[in-house]
């Protein structure tokens, strides 16, 4: 169950890291395109703007969870660092445990205003009229992933510490 | 217990306790607002909030200056420039050591990151320095600061983070970075002629190259010309801005790794890989930092902070003095992202209170984060370099200590002459 649920969030998290690149690329034609069609033929769109912004927050989220698992979400291990192995496994259990909970706030933040787009049918400033709750689909996914990541070190970090209290007793 | 303490609290032991920043600003923000409001208000805030912070046309900047860097540093763009930079500067007392700090200079005018800077120029240049017998740590430490340049010569990342956490602008943040790195870039190069000249075991002569050589590899430099003409010019003759550049820049680059004949899909997809990393955890410690930064504002923190000091009747050259040292300690220790979403919110009022320019502050506060890249135990870009190097973690430490007091000497400059940054932002932009 442990090692389904490690391959599951896995592969999410490096098919949302693959989105993210795609939003990369698609923001740096998007924005360079209209700094051509403004300069060069003297006709900016008027949703570039706008669509640059969603693409932005689409590829923060799909980062996320992908950061996660590679180590390269910022931490300050100075005081942690020097502590004993058994001490530091501790810790990332409680690491974990902290982030479970703030990915609960994450994804009710997310769903809270995905949900207020939806039923309320906001859409952007642009003439695109974009229903803003599309912008939302890949920011709730995200954060979900980002979830069950965390969730996921969790579960994998306990499983440790109670394999490592199991061999210390057969000693 | 007040909820401003428990809150302070909460974030003192989640950051010390090894928590992922961006987790612990979060939570220690979304628990100090359910504390004063009620906890569907609060989920419905931390949805607001990062819909607001992550849609600003400004901070899509961000992911377009990394992409520039990353596609000229995967596509190995960079490689012949080093060795043209050292044709260039080839006679100048220091040798391959100038060409460090030229090649890290120019480099960081076409990237916003100094990790990349130290990375490349460690991985390109150094295998040729160690094989000509320069001292080691000058050697190490002249790639290390050189790397630094890349966050204070604009473009830079640390300055869009700054432009969007103190609410100042970008494009303000840029031309006052150019003067104070380009005469940093000048100290960095003064000190290692200054060093070789007086010690010869320290590099080897280098015999100079013949003008027309030095003509061919100035023009062997058009790639790098051509991506500073659009982003810096692009920005300083006001056609367009920082995130118009950065997204015409990377377009650029992957232009001229194409013309180059080094493109390939694969560098361009790691590039952007990268890309997605970096931004990511940049605008996510951003993020949760607005959120913690709405609760201190729920509970009139910074005000209450300017308040006490103003009564305390401090100067401004104390709270200088004392900024200072925060940032030298916290950046022994501390990222320097992390460092300024943990300390601009609180910084920038009592600045804004003490009369201080907040955009001189802004190049103020990225030469400490510089300092911060090379002081241990936590300095990156020493990590980066012993890492691409192999050497000892020693030498690179003892050949960056200078280049530190150095760092220390721009910001006394700074201190004396604030028009060396705020010159040239007031003489483009009024």
């Amino acid at each position: 169950m442990r090692k389904l649920l490690d391959r599951g969030v896995a592969a999410a998290a490096t098919l949302l890291a693959a989105a993210g690149v795609l939003c990369v690329m698609a923001l740096m034609l998007l924005v360079t395109s209209d700094v051509v069609a403004r300069y060069g033929f003297n006709n900016p769109s008027n949703w570039a703007d706008e669509g640059a912004a969603f693409l932005l927050i689409a590829i923060v989220f799909l980062g996320l969870a992908q950061n996660l698992r590679q180590g390269s979400h910022i931490r300050i291990d100075v005081f942690t660092g020097p502590l004993p192995t058994r001490a530091k496994a501790v810790l990332e259990l409680i690491a974990y445990g902290v982030g479970v909970l703030f990915s609960v706030v994450l994804v009710l933040g997310t769903w809270t205003r995905f949900e207020n787009f939806w039923s309320r049918n906001i859409t952007g400033d642009s003439p695109l009229m974009t229903p803003l709750w599309m912008p939302m689909v890949p920011v709730v996914a995200g954060a979900a992933v980002f979830g069950l990541v965390m969730l996921a070190g969790f579960v994998a970090q306990l499983h440790a510490l109670f394999a490592r209290r199991a061999s210390q007793g057969e000693t | 217990m007040p909820p401003t303490f428990l809150t302070a609290l909460i974030t003192v032991v989640l950051l010390a306790a090894g928590i992922w920043v961006g987790v612990a600003l979060g939570l220690s923000g979304f628990v100090g607002l359910a504390l004063v409001l009620d906890w569907s208000r609060a989920v419905d805030i931390v949805g607001k909030v990062l819909w607001e912070q992550n849609t600003s046309f400004v901070l899509v900047a961000i992911p377009m200056f990394i992409l520039m860097g990353e596609v000229l540093f995967e596509t190995g763009v960079m490689g012949p420039v080093y060795l043209r930079a050292a044709r260039i500067v080839s006679g100048v007392p220091g040798g391959l050591l100038q060409a460090n700090i030229a090649a890290c200079a120019l480099f960081a005018a076409c990237s916003g990151s100094s990790v990349a800077s130290a990375a490349t120029i460690g991985s390109v240049g150094y295998p040729e320095i160690a094989k000509r017998g320069y001292s080691k740590p000058i050697a190490l430490g002249s790639i290390a600061a050189g790397g630094t340049l890349g966050i204070l010569i604009p473009p830079s990342i640390i300055f869009i983070v700054y432009g969007s956490l103190a609410e100042v602008s970008v494009g303000r943040l840029f031309l006052a970075g150019l003067v104070p790195g380009l005469v940093l870039a000048a100290l960095y190069s003064a000190y290692i002629a200054v060093r070789c000249m007086l010690d010869a075991s320290l590099a080897p002569r280098e015999h100079g190259a013949s003008l027309m050589s030095r003509l061919s590899a100035l023009g062997g430099l058009w790639q790098m010309a051509l991506l500073v003409l659009v982003v810096l010019g692009g920005i300083y003759a006001g056609i367009a801005s920082p995130t118009e550049v950065a997204a015409l820049g990377s377009t650029l680059a992957v232009l001229i790794a194409l013309v180059s004949r080094r493109f390939s899909f694969a560098a361009l997809w790691r590039a952007g890989l990268s890309t997605v990393r970096q931004t990511s955890m940049i605008l996510f410690v951003i993020f949760t930092a607005k959120i913690l930064s709405v609760t201190l504002i729920y509970f009139q923190a910074p005000a209450a902070i300017v308040h006490w000091i103003g009564a305390a009747g401090v100067s401004a050259a104390s709270i200088f003095v004392g900024v200072i040292a925060i940032y030298l300690v916290l950046g022994m220790f501390v990222d320097g992202i992390a460092m300024m979403v943990i300390t601009v919110p609180f910084i920038v009022p009592i600045m804004h209170t003490a009369g201080m320019d907040l955009v001189w502050m802004g190049v103020v506060i990225c030469v400490l984060i510089e300092i911060g890249l090379l002081t241990p135990p936590v300095g990156l870009n020493l990590f980066v370099l012993q890492g691409v190097t192999k050497e000892r973690m020693g030498d690179v430490i003892l050949g960056s200590m200078p280049f530190v007091a150095l760092q220390l000497a721009i910001i006394a400059l700074l201190y004396w002459l604030p028009g060396l940054a705020l010159r040239l932002p007031r003489l483009v932009m009024g």
